[in-house]
């Protein structure tokens, strides 16, 4: 394969191991869980959906160069694994930081615990027969009264 | 290109060894948690990568599926930790 691609594939690669070795340091050094979850999340998906392009467009490459259809197989898997990984480290995060939450974990030098006032108020206007299982129908009430009970709060 | 994939996987994987000890150190629950996902999508990289670099196309499908049962995995620490916490 010519020059040129090998060098991006490279590119690609150290693009991919740069970031998560960025998201380790975050995981390592930040405070508190969220933030833990910021630094880690994000840029670990994000290198290793720049792996698995870097191995995708190495392996068509080849199967081009070469005919080779188990090369081709292989560049279609690491694509499938990059949309598994895509879809579920996202949804596994807001997962994580929602259980933490409720385990009472505070974020680390936090002022505002917005989500808490939201689940506060909505359990003082008598909805508190919804379980830990069913957390939509506590946060539903937060979204028209944006500001309202958050600055009462505060003033008093 | 082999060699370029194995030295990336090595340094994956000394990366996963410095998330490894923040899944012993963490002082709650959900750190250790982060931990272990950041390792899981960590793990499937490498796993991409060796696939290329000993020529085993096998390897990225138990990337595939260790990602898929990873993903569960973190989904059901979360519903533990929920329903410890009410």
């Amino acid at each position: 394969m010519s020059d040129w691609l090998l060098i991006v594939v490279y590119v690609l690669i150290g693009i991919g191991v740069c970031f998560n070795a960025v998201g380790v340091i975050g995981l390592l050094r930040f405070p508190d869980v969220y933030s833990r979850l910021h630094a880690e999340t994000k840029t670990t998906t994000f290198g290793s959906i720049f792996i698995a392009i870097a191995v995708a467009v190495f392996c068509f490459v080849r199967a081009g160069a070469e005919g080779d259809g188990s090369q081709v197989s292989l560049g279609v898997h690491a694509l499938v694994a990059l949309l598994v990984l895509a879809f579920g480290n996202a949804t596994g995060s807001h997962a994580l930081a929602m259980a933490a939450h409720r385990c009472g974990v505070k974020p680390a030098g936090g002022v505002v615990d917005a989500l808490a006032k939201a689940q506060g108020a909505a359990a003082d206007t008598g909805k508190e027969a919804a379980p830990a299982s069913e957390p939509t129908p506590k946060e539903q009430p937060q979204a028209e009264p944006d500001d309202g009970p958050a600055g009462k709060e505060e003033s008093s | 290109m082999i060699t370029a994939c194995l030295t990336a996987a090595a340094i994956l994987a000394a990366l996963i060894l410095l998330a490894s000890v923040r899944l012993m150190l963490g002082p709650t629950a959900p750190d250790r948690a982060v931990a272990l996902d950041s390792i899981n999508t960590l793990l499937v990289a490498t796993m991409i990568l060796l696939s290329v670099g000993f020529d085993q196309p096998v390897f990225v499908d138990v990337a595939v599926v260790y990602a898929l049962l990873s993903f569960v995995g973190t989904l059901f620490i979360a519903k533990y930790l929920n329903r410890k916490a009410s």
